[in-house]
C-alpha cells in the first residue's frame, strides 16, 4: 500500500518538476498594460476588433497617422496633405524617404498596393474591406470577380473530388462569367448538352475525371489573368515614392482611413507565406490563403526577425493568451527619440483581476476598465479622488433596431412598420434616466445616432426629447390608442454586459408610458447574431463604434441594402441625401446634407432607438505620461513617458 | 490480466469515437455563425469562400477533414483565431493545466487524506474542526475563494503576482484555488472509508492480538480506506489537468479551460472538438490507470477481472 503512495507522490512530483521547466521569469517593460482578452489576429488585413487594432497601429506605419489628441490625420510614412486633383477624384501620397521596415529596407508605394491589394482579397475577408472596395476606382469589380471565380473553383474542385453539390453551388456555375466555358467542357464530356443546375448525382459521378480537367483550365485561365485585372484597379505605385490613388466617388475623409491600420504596407517577405497550387499563388478554390503563422515573431535562420513591420515598434514575442511583447523597431526615423522602449500587452481575461493588477501595481495603463462595479469607479473618477481613473466619452452608440422591413415577425403583426408606431416608442423612451439611474456610470444619453461632439465639423441635429404624451398620441393616430390593439412586443438583446438591465428597464417604461405589453428575449451573443441576422425581432439591441472621422461612419448602416443594415430601413428620401453628399464639392454643405440625412432617418421616421453613448473609464498609472484619451481609444506609445 | 488490460483500452478507444461523433453532431447542429466574429457582416459571397475554405459547407466532407486530421494527430484551424492552429493552441495550453493540474491533485492529497484520516480517528473538537475545513473547500466556490487570496496575498500583502503566469510565484494562488475542492471531498471520503473500515472485524482482529494501534490503522484501515480516493482520482486529476474555466479566468491563467468555455460560445466546431478529445482521451486514460493500481493493489479487483 505505502508503495503505491510513495509511487504516485514521486509520479507527480516529477511531473511538477517537468512542468516547471516552462516556466521563467521575464524582464519588465517599459509599459506593461491591460489586454483584456488575447488578440484575435495580427494580421492588419483582418483586424476589427480594437485590443488588435491598438496593437496593429504601433507596429505598422500607414500613410497617415491619427493624432491622439485632436484625431486629425498627420504625417506617418507619407507627407500630409496629400495632392488632390481639381475633381477630388485623383489623391497623390508623397511617400517620405526615411521609412523603412524593421529589416532596414525602405518602405515603398508598391508595399502599400499589396498591403491594400490582400485586404480586397475574398480570402482575406477583411472586415474593412470596404475602405478600398467602396471607394477606390475597379477595386469592387475586381473584388467581385475574384469572388465569383473562387465560387465556381470551389464548386468545380468539388465536383472533381466527387462531392456533391447543391442547388445554391450548381447556380453559380450557370451565373459565373465562365459558365459558357463550363456548359462547352460539359458537354463534350458528356456528348450532350445539359444546364448545369439540371446535374443529377450520378451524372456528376460519371463526369468526375472531366471535372478535374475543366477546373484545371478554368483555374489557369484565372490564374493568368489576375494581375492584368487588378492592373484596372486604381491603386498605382508610380515610383518607390509617389502612390496615386483614383477614386470613383469623392472621398473627402480618406486621409482619415489612410490612418487606420488596415491599410498598412505589406513587406514582399509576406508573399512566401502563401499557399500554392499547381504552380498559382492561389489554393485550389482560388484564394489567396498564407501560412497562419506569418505574424508570430520568429528569427530565421539568416538572423531576420519575422514578421517584418514598419511602424514604431516590432513585434518580439506573442505568448498565446498571455502576452504580446513589442520593441523599438531599430530602423525607425525616430527610433532614439522614443522613450518608451518596450511595451507589453498582458492578457487578463478578468476585469476583476485586471483591476487588481493595475492597483497593485503590476500593470501600468488599463484601455477600459470594465468591472461589474464600474458604476463605483466611475464615481471614484467623477469625485476627483482617483485622477487615474479619467472617464473618456467614447464615438460609439448603444441603441436598438426597429424592425421596419418585415411585416409579421414570428406569426405576430409587426407595428414598427409604421413610422409613426416606431416614432411613437422613441419618445417615450426617457434616456436621461436610463444613463444616470440604470447605468450610472457617465454614459450620455443618446437622442441621434453620432455621438455629439467626437466627429469634428458635425453639427448634430436636434434629437428626439422625451415625450411620452406626443408618442400617446402618435400611437393613437395610428390606430393603437392607449396601446390597445398592440401585439406583444418582442424585445431581443445580447446577454452580456449591461444589456439585459438596461433592456429591462426600456420595456418598463414603455409598459408605464404607451400601456405596451413587452416581451424580452435575451440571448447569447452567437445566438443574438443568428436572430438579428435573420430579422427574427421586433426591436433588437445593437451597437456601433465610429471607424473614422466622418458621419458616414454611422449613416451608411442605415442605407438600403447596406449589409450592416439590420432594421431594414429603406428609405428613398434618405438614400439620396447621401448620395448627395457623396457628391458635394463644398464640405460645410456636405455637412449639412448629412445632418439632414441623421434627421431624417433617427428623428422623423425613428428607424433606430439610440439609448446611450458610451463612455469609458481608462486607468493610467500616475508617472505615464503621453497616453491621451480620446473618444477611439487610439493610444500610439511611441510618444509616452513613463516615470517609476 | 493482459486480455483486461486490452478489453478496457479497447472500450476506451469505443467511447473516445462516440464522444467525437456526439461532439460533431452537436457542434454543426448548434445555430450561429462561427465565421462572424464582430459586429459587422460579412458579404455573402466572402462568407462562401470562407465557407469552402474551412469545408463547412458540407458536414460530410467537414467531418472526414476532421477525422483524417484526428488520424495525423492535427485538429486543423481555428475560426476565432487565424493566426493559430489548434494543435498549437493546445500544445500551449495543455502543458500549463497539466503543471497547475498535478500541483493542484498534489496539494488535495498532501491536505484531504491526511485531514480525513485524522478526523475518522480523532472524533472530538479536531474532528469537528477538520470537518468545517472540508465542508468550507466543497460550499465555497472557486471565484470568491480565487479573489479573496488574490486580495489578500497580491494587493495587500504583495508577495504574489496578481494573476499571469511564467513565474514559480504565481503558481500558489491558483494551486490553492484549485485543490481547495478537491482536497475537501478527498477528505470526505478518507473519513467515511476509514470509518467503515474501523469497523471491519479484521481491525478488531488485528487489535486483539495485540499489534500496536498506529501500525493498524495505517497498515490495515488505511489501505481499504484509501480505495474510494483511489477511484476518484482518476476522473478528479483529469478533471484537474484540462483545467478550470474560473480558476483560469481569475488568475489569468493561459490554460485549456477558458479554450473549453469560449470555442463553444464562438461555436469554434475545431478548437471545441480538440478540446473535449483531450478532454475525453484524459479521463478515459486516467480511470485506465486508476483501475489498474485498483487491481494491482486490491487482488479481489483483479480476480474478478480474470473471470
Amino acid at each position: 500500500m505505502l508503495r503505491a503512495v510513495i509511487v504516485l507522490l514521486i509520479a507527480l512530483l516529477a511531473g511538477v518538476y517537468i512542468a516547471g521547466k516552462w516556466i521563467s521569469p521575464r524582464p519588465r517593460p517599459d509599459l506593461r498594460y491591460v489586454n483584456s482578452s488575447d488578440v484575435h489576429t495580427l494580421d492588419p488585413a483582418r483586424m476589427s476588433w480594437t485590443q488588435d487594432l491598438r496593437l496593429a497601429l504601433n507596429l505598422w506605419e500607414t500613410l497617415y497617422a491619427c493624432d491622439p489628441r485632436t484625431l486629425k490625420p498627420v504625417s506617418a510614412a507619407a507627407e500630409f496633405p496629400p495632392e488632390i486633383s481639381a475633381d477630388g477624384l485623383t489623391w497623390t501620397f508623397r511617400l517620405r524617404e526615411d521609412g523603412r521596415w524593421s529589416d532596414g529596407a525602405p518602405v515603398t508605394a508598391a508595399d502599400f498596393v499589396r498591403g491594400w491589394r490582400r485586404l480586397i482579397e475574398p480570402g482575406t475577408a477583411a472586415d474593412y474591406a470596404f475602405f478600398v472596395t467602396d471607394y477606390v476606382e475597379g477595386a469592387a469589380q475586381y473584388a467581385s470577380w475574384r469572388s465569383e471565380a473562387v465560387g465556381v473553383l470551389t464548386v468545380l474542385s468539388r465536383l472533381a473530388e466527387g462531392w456533391s453539390i447543391n442547388e445554391e453551388q450548381a447556380s453559380v456555375l450557370a451565373t459565373a462569367e465562365c459558365a459558357e466555358i463550363v456548359r462547352r467542357a460539359y458537354a463534350e464530356a458528356m456528348g450532350n448538352v445539359a444546364e448545369p443546375e439540371a446535374l443529377s448525382g450520378a451524372r456528376i459521378a460519371r463526369a468526375v475525371l472531366a471535372w478535374g480537367e475543366l477546373h484545371r483550365r478554368v483555374f489557369e485561365a484565372h490564374a493568368a489573368e489576375l494581375d492584368a485585372r487588378f492592373a484596372r484597379v486604381g491603386l498605382e505605385a508610380v515610383d518607390d515614392q509617389t502612390l496615386i490613388v483614383r477614386f470613383r466617388r469623392p472621398c473627402p475623409f480618406f486621409a482619415d482611413l489612410a490612418a487606420f491600420p488596415v491599410l498598412a504596407p505589406m513587406h514582399p517577405s509576406v508573399e512566401e507565406h502563401r499557399e500554392r497550387w499547381r504552380g498559382a499563388p492561389l489554393t485550389r478554390e482560388g484564394l489567396v490563403v498564407y501560412d497562419s503563422r506569418w505574424t508570430r515573431p520568429v528569427k530565421t535562420s539568416d538572423g531576420a526577425a519575422r514578421p517584418v513591420t514598419n511602424g514604431p515598434y516590432r513585434l518580439i514575442e506573442w505568448r498565446f493568451k498571455r502576452s504580446v511583447r513589442l520593441e523599438v523597431n531599430p530602423h525607425h526615423r525616430d527610433a532614439s527619440q522614443i522613450a518608451c522602449r518596450s511595451v507589453e500587452a498582458a492578457v487578463f481575461a478578468d476585469a476583476n483581476s485586471a483591476l487588481l493588477a493595475y492597483e497593485a501595481g503590476e500593470v501600468d495603463f488599463i484601455p477600459t476598465v470594465e468591472v461589474s462595479y464600474d458604476h463605483a469607479i466611475f464615481r471614484l473618477a467623477e469625485s476627483g479622488d482617483r485622477p487615474d481613473f479619467q472617464p473618456t466619452p467614447l464615438a460609439a452608440t448603444s441603441f436598438f433596431n426597429f424592425n421596419c422591413a418585415d411585416a409579421e415577425v414570428d406569426g405576430r403583426a409587426n407595428p414598427f412598420v409604421d413610422a409613426r408606431v416606431r416614432r411613437a416608442f422613441s419618445l417615450a423612451l426617457d434616456r436621461e434616466a436610463i444613463a444616470r439611474h440604470v447605468l450610472q456610470r457617465g454614459d450620455r444619453p443618446a437622442r441621434t445616432f453620432i455621438p455629439p461632439g467626437t466627429l469634428p465639423g458635425y453639427d448634430t441635429p436636434e434629437g428626439i426629447p422625451f415625450d411620452p404624451e406626443g408618442g400617446r398620441r402618435l400611437l393613437e393616430e395610428a390606430g393603437y390608442p392607449q396601446g390597445r390593439g398592440l401585439p406583444v412586443i418582442d424585445v431581443l438583446f445580447n446577454t452580456s454586459g449591461a444589456h439585459p438591465v438596461v433592456s429591462q428597464a426600456i420595456a418598463r417604461q414603455w409598459e408605464t408610458h404607451l400601456g405596451a405589453r413587452v416581451e424580452l428575449r435575451g440571448k447569447e451573443s452567437k445566438a443574438f447574431a443568428e436572430d438579428k441576422a435573420r430579422r427574427r425581432f421586433m426591436i433588437s439591441q445593437a451597437n456601433w463604434y465610429a471607424d473614422y472621422n466622418d458621419p458616414t461612419t454611422f449613416l451608411d448602416v442605415l442605407a438600403t441594402g447596406n449589409g450592416n443594415n439590420d432594421s431594414g430601413y429603406a428609405s428613398a428620401e434618405f438614400d439620396a441625401l447621401l448620395a448627395q453628399a457623396g457628391t458635394a464639392d463644398d464640405p460645410e454643405a456636405r455637412m449639412r446634407l448629412l445632418k439632414e440625412a441623421e434627421a431624417t432617418a433617427v428623428v422623423r421616421d425613428a428607424a433606430i432607438l439610440p439609448v446611450f453613448h458610451y463612455t469609458s473609464v481608462i486607468a493610467v498609472r500616475e508617472g505615464v505620461e503621453g497616453l491621451h484619451p480620446n473618444s477611439r481609444l487610439w493610444f500610439p506609445f511611441s510618444g509616452v513617458t513613463v516615470r517609476r | 490480466m493482459i486480455r483486461y488490460v486490452m478489453r478496457r483500452v479497447g472500450l476506451g478507444v469505443l467511447t473516445l469515437a462516440c464522444v467525437y461523433a456526439v461532439t460533431f453532431l452537436m457542434t454543426v447542429s448548434v445555430p450561429g455563425n462561427p465565421l462572424q466574429s464582430s459586429e459587422r457582416r460579412l458579404a455573402p459571397e466572402v462568407e462562401a469562400a470562407l465557407r469552402a475554405r474551412y469545408d463547412v459547407d458540407h458536414n460530410g466532407r467537414y467531418f472526414l477533414q476532421l477525422f483524417s486530421g484526428l488520424m495525423r494527430l492535427d485538429f486543423g484551424p481555428t475560426f476565432q483565431y487565424p493566426d493559430w492552429s489548434c494543435n498549437e493552441i493546445l500544445a500551449q495550453a495543455l502543458p500549463v493545466s497539466v503543471l497547475l493540474g498535478l500541483s493542484a491533485m498534489l496539494t488535495a492529497v498532501l491536505i484531504g487524506v491526511p485531514l480525513g484520516a485524522w478526523s475518522a480517528v480523532r472524533r472530538g473538537v479536531a474532528g469537528a474542526a477538520a470537518t468545517t475545513l472540508a465542508l468550507l473547500g466543497t460550499c465555497v466556490p472557486t471565484f470568491i475563494t480565487g479573489a479573496c487570496l488574490l486580495l489578500c496575498f497580491g494587493v495587500w500583502l504583495k508577495i504574489a503576482p496578481v494573476g499571469g503566469w511564467g513565474t514559480i510565484s504565481a503558481l500558489p494562488l491558483p494551486t490553492i484555488t484549485l485543490a481547495l475542492p478537491f482536497a475537501a471531498y478527498i477528505a470526505r471520503l478518507t473519513r467515511v472509508g476509514m470509518e467503515e473500515a474501523l469497523r471491519q472485524d479484521f481491525i478488531r482482529t488485528a487489535l486483539a492480538r495485540g499489534i500496536p494501534e498506529r501500525r493498524v490503522l495505517w497498515g490495515h484501515a488505511f489501505p481499504v480506506a484509501f480505495l474510494p480516493v483511489l477511484s476518484y482520482l482518476g476522473p478528479a486529476t483529469a478533471q484537474a489537468l484540462t483545467g478550470s474555466f474560473v480558476v483560469e479566468k481569475v488568475f489569468s491563467v493561459p490554460g485549456m479551460g477558458q479554450h473549453f468555455v469560449n470555442a463553444a460560445l464562438n461555436r469554434d466546431a475545431g478548437l471545441l472538438i480538440a478540446c473535449v478529445t483531450v478532454y475525453a482521451a484524459l479521463v478515459i486514460a486516467f480511470n485506465l490507470a486508476v483501475d489498474l493500481v485498483h487491481a494491482w493493489i486490491d487482488p479481489r479487483v483483479r480476480g474478478e477481472a480474470a473471470t
